[in-house]
């Protein structure tokens, strides 16, 4: 997915006072890139993931997915985006714990109109087989590990196989075995799939493992290593 | 959202905060069970008492009464065929019934049967036409004996004895001296009154001209009516009425049937069924004739059991069944309180009793019009036959009402009190309906109330599932509606849990009233009517009130910045 940000802004609005949050982000992404934005909490990383998958509309600015402005997106075909072409990992998981490994895993399915219900279960049983969870399938959230939770979240992600994963601080809350473990799981998503991945992330191994790193502090790029030389940079 | 998928999500949800939904959903069942309580209720009196005793489609006029002075006097115009013709032209009117009351003196003895001694009474009589209650009479009848069908011994199929067949005019034929003493139509002829004819054409259809009497045509007795044979033929075959004789003049007073039914040839009495039925007191010949029918008013059974048999310690009447078929007499022409007629005018008729109907005379019997019309013609002369005392007026469309009550009144009619009540009756059971049916729409917005309440804060609980719902591709209309839906199963599940308490309810109230209504004869055994209509319209209203309750949350769901929750973790 082809990912173009134009002189992005976003203000926070509180009762007493505006918190700024990003201040003029220009940013291009290609198809298939591995893009590690880093920064110090507050630095506006997470806020830049949510406005990227349409979570967030209210931001002054462009954003443009594979050529469609977000902000002319209206709701229905916004959220067919985020149901077919953005998968989404959190650093919390975001996991239903009422539901099974499964149930979770076909979240998305139930919302968009990929498919019978029956070859949902399927794909969301390869997802889980992908993450090495498929043995887990009919298990509560709950009875998991904080590694396995975060695989299960990749499998909801990928289920719709979308072109794009924003994934925000997906190691934030594992050990560093298991942070290994899902980078392996992105780094195959990323050259298998073509995916591409936009990860918030404090970690360096992380940043490591991604084909670019672009630095935030105080909502404004600072560093980006892999700008490519185009027309609208 | 697929609708599949919809019904997941809800069920999942449901079974999950189902303590919440369950303590939302007493406020539904209460306000619906109260709701369709009373609208059952309400159904219930209005089609098992108030259109019993006031039809719709129908109103009864009479003549209009001037206050003159602070005196009643009634204004000269006369209910006469004329009227009832002009009536009859009116728009939306599909039936004109005169009813007329007997306008001489008359007493009435019998009932030793059921009550165990033999009444005296003063009689009153009206006559109504027989087409006007004939069905409700078969309905009442079906209601106290069961259905007309029954499986005889052997299993052959069969019929029961039924009465409200014999609701019609039998025949009857009274002594006369001139034209003046007979129904307009009919003649004075050999001291009798018949309907007079010179040619063959000059009878109406289905009558044949045969020695100047036009007599129904017929292919055997059995399409002549109790009392005349078929006889004559090809096609003059016409029905004749029986001639018969008593020993003498005073075996009219006898309770012995084999002595009432006389003689119409040597040794043989007129038919099963009939008796011999003179011109007058006086006579001994006369005619084989089947009893009057009659009908009794179940008021004056209640007025029975409620105050005569408890003032005199008599039997009480265990039902209106009980009466059916029992045998009375009247003598016309004689009163307890008034002078008697001319001996030569005094009647002895019997009569039989073939049903109830809450139209019938409250104080006296109810017998088909040409009777009483016959009879007031012999007794009080042709000009007070013909003048009725009231008319019932069936319209196409309740609505038309209105206006039909205006155009009467320029035909010197109003309205009865009887019809007149039955329009305040339904106007206060209305008045009621929509007061007690408010009551529940109070309670059932209370209810919504406590829905929003319940729906707010498990809106509240389930941010971040809602805003994981939204990051994995929900629409703000996939919110509202999953929100929505299951309020819409929560309003059904309390709508119907609500009916069903509703009829429970009545169940008791059926129960606890039935020592009462038991001892109100031609009252019914179930006040309440749980039509599809009153379940109907408390499902609608339940499912209604909590798609209300919820409109709120559903919106605040819908509005859940998933971006804010999600990053709050």
């Amino acid at each position: 997915m082809t990912i173009q940000v134009q002189d992005l802004r976003k203000v926070y609005r509180g009762q007493a006072r505006e918190v700024p949050a990003l201040e003029g982000v220009w940013l291009a992404v290609r198809p298939g890139e591995f893009v590690a934005v880093t920064g110090r909490s507050g630095s506006g990383k997470t806020t830049l993931l949510n406005i990227l998958g349409g979570l967030d509309r209210d931001y002054e600015g462009r954003v443009i997915l594979d050529g469609r402005d977000l902000a002319l997106l209206g709701d229905r075909d916004l959220s067919d985006m985020r149901n077919r072409g953005i998968g989404f990992v959190f650093q919390a998981f975001h996991l239903l714990p009422h539901l099974t490994v499964l149930e979770n895993v076909t979240l998305p399915g139930l919302f968009g109109r990929v498919g019978s219900a029956h070859s949902t279960v399927e794909r969301a049983l390869v997802a889980l087989e992908r993450v090495g969870l498929r043995g887990k399938a009919g298990v509560c959230p709950t009875r998991l590990s904080a590694g396995e939770r975060q695989r299960v979240a990749i499998a909801r992600a990928i289920l719709n196989r979308p072109r794009m994963l924003l994934c925000d601080e997906p190691t934030g809350n594992l050990d560093e075995a298991t942070g290994a473990v899902v980078l392996d799981i992105f780094r195959e998503l990323n050259e298998q799939d073509g995916t591409t991945l936009v990860v918030a992330t404090h970690s360096p191994q992380v940043a490591a493992a991604a084909s670019r790193r672009v630095a935030l502090e105080a909502g404004r790029v600072v560093r980006d290593d892999g700008q490519p030389q185009t027309d609208d940079a | 959202m697929t609708i599949g998928a919809g019904i997941t999500l809800v069920r999942r949800n449901l079974t999950r905060s189902h303590r919440h939904f369950l303590f939302s959903a007493v406020g539904l069942v209460v306000g619906t069970a109260t709701l369709a309580f009373f609208l059952a209720l309400s159904t219930g009196i209005r089609e098992r008492v108030i259109n019993r005793l006031y039809p719709v489609n129908q109103v009864e006029f009479q003549r209009e009464v001037v206050r003159l002075f602070g005196l009643g006097v009634e204004v000269p115009a006369r209910l006469d065929r004329a009227t009832l013709d002009a009536l009859r032209s009116l728009p939306g009117v599909r039936g004109v019934f005169p009813k007329q009351r007997t306008k001489f003196q008359a007493k009435l003895w019998g009932g030793w049967d059921v009550l165990g001694y033999q009444a005296n009474l003063e009689a009153f009589a009206d006559g109504l036409p027989p087409d006007l209650i004939r069905e409700e009479l078969r309905a009442a009848e079906r209601e106290v004996l069961g259905p007309e069908e029954v499986v005889c011994e052997g299993g052959r199929d069969c019929r029961r004895t039924t009465y409200y067949e014999s609701f019609r005019d039998l025949g009857d034929v009274l002594g006369c001296a001139s034209d003046r003493d007979c129904p307009a139509g009919e003649a004075c002829r050999a001291g009798t009154c018949r309907m007079a004819c010179d040619a063959e054409d000059s009878c109406a259809e289905g009558l044949a001209c045969v020695g100047g009497e036009c007599r129904a045509r017929c292919r055997n007795t059995e399409d002549c009516r109790p009392g005349e044979v078929c006889e004559g033929s090809g096609v003059s075959r016409a029905c004749r009425r029986l001639a018969c004789r008593l020993r003498n003049a005073r075996d009219q007073f006898s309770e012995d049937w084999a002595v009432l039914r006389g003689e119409v040839g040597p040794g043989t009495p007129c038919p099963e069924g009939t008796y011999c039925a003179t011109p007058s007191v006086l006579a001994s010949e006369g005619r084989c004739m089947a009893p009057i029918p009659v009908i009794l008013s179940p008021f004056l059974l209640e007025v029975y059991n409620s105050v005569a048999a408890t003032a005199l310690g008599l039997r009480r009447l265990a039902g209106l069944e009980v009466m059916l078929g029992v045998r009375l007499a009247m003598l016309l022409g004689e009163s307890f309180f008034v002078e008697d007629e001319r001996v030569e005018k005094r009647v002895v008729r019997r009569a039989r009793v073939v049903g109830f109907s809450p139209k019938a005379m409250e104080f006296g019997v109810t017998m088909p019009l040409p009777y009483v019309v016959r009879a007031n013609a012999a007794l009080r002369g042709r000009e007070e036959a013909e003048d009725f005392t009231s008319v019932v007026v069936v319209t196409e469309r309740n609505e038309d009402i209105p206006a039909l009550v205006e155009d009467a009144r320029v035909l010197g009619l109003t309205l009865s009190p009887r019809s007149e009540e039955g329009r305040k009756a339904a106007n206060v059971l209305a008045i009621l309906t929509v007061v007690f049916a408010l009551i529940s729409l109070i309670i059932l917005a209370i209810s919504a109330i406590n829905i929003t309440h319940t729906f707010l804060m498990l809106v509240t609980e389930r941010r971040t599932e809602i805003a994981v719902y939204r990051a994995v591709g929900a629409t703000l209309w996939d919110i509202r509606g999953l929100i929505l839906a299951e309020a819409t199963w929560l309003g059904l599940v309390g709508g119907a849990a609500g009916v069903l308490a509703g009829y429970g309810v009545s169940v008791a109230a059926n129960l606890l009233a039935a020592p009462v209504l038991g001892r109100i004869p031609g009252s019914p055994s179930n006040l309440f009517v749980f039509s599809p209509w009153v379940v109907l319209a408390g499902l609608a209203c339940a499912v209604l009130f909590a798609l209300v309750g919820a409109y709120v949350p559903a919106r605040a769901a819908a509005r859940t910045d998933p971006a804010i929750v999600l990053m709050q973790g």
